[in-house]
């Protein structure tokens, strides 16, 4: 009979012990970051490069320390693929990770507001680095869980709108997608020209996601008296719009204004060299493509480090590299002023922080109780692509 | 109606039954009677298989009918449904539903109205949903729409992005089923299923739309629809009871493929061949009528030259004239016994004739003969006549002459007795020569003899 049973049993136990006790304080050291984005949609870049200018963030945080005095950050990634539902079970699924202190958002402004009840109710600060809806932020809810550090529609239809009327075109079309999104900025348009009056919206057409011409509509608008066209919709169907575009006849091509999701994918590939025979302008919000920064440069050396990325060129969807950067940093800061995961403080954390010095700007400060947008309509200009297929503003 | 030649009333068709009449009586009778029987007899015949090839082409018919119908309603209800289907499956392709599906505010704004407006053709109970993903409604026809989070169904239309199709029973009566359609709602930006439109429809509604609309309800069929055995709908179909039962398969499009449906159509309905009765009767008895005028008129014709060679005949027979001639016509066989009759006549005229001539030749010769024997007779008196003169002269050997038995003397009137050479030779012509016959010469002259 064996007296010692515990010298065979015991001290594997104690080693399992160990280990999992190890791995216990591992977890329980990382602080997570959720990313609930449309990486499943065929032709967005925003997902991807949300998270690579999240994982920069994090990598520079982690390098030098972590946050709450050395905890790593650490990203969760789903992929709701722009659907509404999806996103909302993925909100509600990262909402029960313990230490995940807030999610990120994609491009698509109706999955996020599909997940705002549950945010709120779940409390889950939830981080915008893209999404432009108005709504997302001006969503009714106190305290307020939503923080964007992104263009809104209530900065972009100015833009638009302005940069036709600068351009002399007094009668312009509108060409909007028929969602949320799209009907948002059909209200920021409606209020912009109650306060401009040098320049109408002769006609108003609607299309949906995965129609296969844009035609019918641009003829109507065009046919209106309409001498440009504001458009408001993803890559896909403005794709669509300048290939259909491009085989008119050039007297019959109108110049065509448009919102910032054009650079949602890789545009110049989708549209190859009907993008040149079509006067296409869009809002930006950060010029990263020809930025020589001190800053860019560094950010440059950690995702040649992380992704091979020799430049930021590269980087089809650059802006939302650049706000889910910032927005990271300033995530890790808040997290720090918590001094916890508990989300409720780091979303007050959010509101209290001071000045930041960010790759977009100077943030002084981020947000505050009255204000989760961290940029404002003067980081708003227009821009183009260029005949290498980069984004560069108009000057 | 023909009479009878005779003048005789014919005993009509029972008189015609009547074996009797058959076995005897003229022969006018005899035919008329079976003609009548056989028209009788062909006119049961007839109406027997009248009737049975009139049942049989009727069931025939009917067979053909009811397998036209079936098939016309196999077909329209496979077109109806596949209609549903491509309605349905066009329509989870509508950008609009995807849109709905992407846009947040699409079950509180246009999708709900679109879905309340979308009618298939022609079904316009269908309960229309569009689901995300977990089977929650987004927008539907409904006020209250249900949660479709049947495993099955998300696995097939989300996962396998495929339609998916079952039929739900509502308060447990056959005819409260309904078919369930989902089809996968298909984002070509994510070339996957990102919600479900699903869509209920009442079959009874939709089988009464197709097959029994216009008040064609009644119409001796019973109908019912299965689905691998189980009866879906069935109306005016008893089990069993029905004299014909065709059934066929429903041929449609994936998904209500799978649910393996079929029909199937019963006959309760009983031709009736009453009609036939009163038809045949008048019929028959016209027929019967016309055979009947036909038999005497056949009869007529075929005994008018048998009643006038009878006639013929019985002239002859009674007057003896053999100058009479039968008239030949008629059927070729009357024609032929006409001809025999005048062939006969003429031979017996004939033979006549020749007896006539040998008669008058034998009493020419017998007057002859008649006359030399009255010469001879006469002669023969005139002799008789010195005879008996010479007779009364002599006596007569006559009436009992009375002889001695043993010397054979004779008495004479006077009584006495005379040797009778000497009488007779007295009383005749006769003379004797005397002599002695063997016998006595043996006895009177034996003894010299020897």
């Amino acid at each position: 009979m064996n007296r010692h049973p515990w010298k065979y049993t015991g001290f594997p136990a104690i080693l399992l012990l160990l280990f999992a006790a190890g791995t216990a304080r591992s977890d329980a050291g990382k602080v997570y970051i959720g990313l609930n984005a449309e990486a499943g949609h065929s032709t967005s870049t925003s997902d991807d490069a949300i998270r690579q200018g999240i994982r920069i963030a994090i990598d520079e945080i982690n390098r030098s320390g972590g946050v709450l005095g050395g905890r790593k950050l650490e990203l969760i990634v789903r992929d709701n693929r722009a659907i509404p539902a999806r996103a909302a079970a993925h909100f509600r699924e990262l909402s029960g990770t313990k230490d995940l202190v807030a999610v990120f958002c994609g491009k698509f402004s109706s999955a996020v507001l599909e997940s705002m009840p549950l945010v709120h109710e779940q409390k889950l600060v939830l981080l915008d680095p893209w999404a432009a809806n108005d709504k997302i932020i001006e969503n009714g809810y106190s305290p307020n869980y939503a923080f964007r550090l992104s263009l809104k529609d209530g900065w972009a239809v100015p833009a638009m709108m302005g940069y036709a009327r600068d351009r002399g075109f007094s009668k312009v079309g509108l060409l909007l997608i028929n969602t949320s999104w799209g009907r948002n900025n059909h209200e920021v348009v409606k209020r912009y020209l109650a306060a401009h009056p040098g320049i109408s919206v002769v006609d108003t057409k609607w299309f949906n996601y995965g129609d296969s011409s844009l035609m019918p509509q641009y003829r109507s608008i065009r046919k209106a008296g309409a001498k440009a066209i504001v458009f408001v919709g993803i890559e896909p169907e403005a794709a669509i719009l300048v290939k259909e575009m491009a085989a008119l006849p050039l007297v019959n091509r109108l110049p065509v204004v448009s919102h910032w999701s054009v650079a949602g994918g890789d545009f110049p590939a989708m549209t190859g060299k009907a993008l040149e025979k079509v006067d296409l302008a869009f809002v930006q919000t950060f010029d990263l493509h020809y930025n020589r920064s001190k800053r860019a440069g560094e950010l440059l050396a950690v995702a040649n480090r992380l992704f091979n990325m020799k430049s930021f060129r590269e980087v089809k969807s650059p802006c939302g590299l650049s706000h889910a950067y910032d927005l990271t940093r300033i995530l890790a800061l808040a997290i720090d002023k918590a001094g916890s995961t508990d989300r409720k403080k780091v979303r007050d954390a959010l509101e209290q922080l001071g000045r930041y010095e960010g790759l977009i700007r100077v943030y002084d400060p981020p947000f505050t109780p009255a204000r989760h947008e961290a940029l404002s309509p003067e980081n708003v200009f227009m821009a183009r692509y260029d005949t290498k297929g980069l984004i560069r503003p108009i000057q | 109606m023909t009479g009878h030649p005779d003048g005789k009333e014919s005993s009509g068709i029972l008189g015609a039954l009547c074996p009797k009449i058959l076995c005897g009586g003229d022969i006018y009778r005899r035919i008329v009677a079976s003609m009548t029987l056989f028209a009788v007899c062909v006119i049961l015949l007839i109406g027997v298989v009248s009737y049975a090839c009139v049942d049989l082409l009727i069931r025939k018919n009917m067979r053909l009918a009811m397998e036209s119908t079936a098939s016309q309603q196999a077909l329209k209800l496979s077109s109806s449904m596949d209609s549903i289907q491509e309605s349905l499956s066009y329509l989870s392709k509508n950008s609009l539903l995807i849109n709905s599906i992407i846009d947040t505010s699409g079950s509180r704004s246009y999708i709900d109205s679109f879905m309340k407006s979308y009618r298939p053709a022609g079904h316009g109970s269908v309960r229309l949903t569009l689901c995300d993903f977990q089977g929650s409604p987004i927008a539907s026809n409904l006020a209250t729409p249900a949660s479709y989070n049947n495993p099955d169904l998300l696995q097939q239309t989300v996962e396998k992005c495929l339609p998916f199709s079952t039929v739900l029973s509502r308060r447990g009566a056959d005819n409260c089923a309904w078919f369930l359609l989902a089809y996968p709602v298909v984002w070509n930006m994510t070339a996957r299923s990102e919600g479900v439109l699903i869509a209920e429809v009442p079959i009874g509604e939709m089988i009464d739309a197709q097959l029994f609309a216009m008040g064609n309800k009644n119409n001796g069929t019973g109908f019912r629809m299965l689905s691998g055995g189980r009866t879906l709908f069935s109306r005016n179909f008893v089990e069993g009871t029905g004299l014909e039962k065709i059934e066929l398969p429903l041929s449609t499009a994936a998904p209500l493929n799978n649910l393996g449906l079929s029909m199937q159509i019963e006959n309760h309905r009983r031709i009736s061949l009453w009609w036939l009765i009163p038809a045949y009767a008048v019929s028959g008895g016209i027929l019967l009528l016309l055979s009947t005028i036909l038999a005497r008129r056949i009869s007529s014709s075929v005994t008018f030259q048998l009643r006038a060679l009878g006639a013929v005949a019985q002239r002859v027979a009674e007057s003896g004239s053999l100058d009479t001639h039968a008239d030949v016509a008629g059927p070729d066989d009357v024609k032929a016994l006409a001809s025999s009759f005048n062939a006969m006549i003429d031979r017996v005229r004939a033979s006549n004739e020749s007896l006539e001539r040998r008669v008058a030749e034998r009493t020419a010769d017998l007057s002859v003969a008649n006359e030399e024997l009255l010469r001879i007779n006469l002669e023969r008196e005139l002799a008789n006549d010195g005879l008996r003169e010479a007779m009364n002269k002599i006596s007569t050997l006559r009436g009992l002459l009375p002889i001695c038995a043993s010397c054979k003397k004779i008495r004479d009137d006077k009584g006495y007795w005379n040797q009778i050479e000497v009488y007779i030779a007295e009383h005749s012509e006769v003379d004797f020569s005397h002599g002695i016959c063997p016998d006595c010469a043996k006895e009177l002259y034996g003894k010299f003899l020897d």
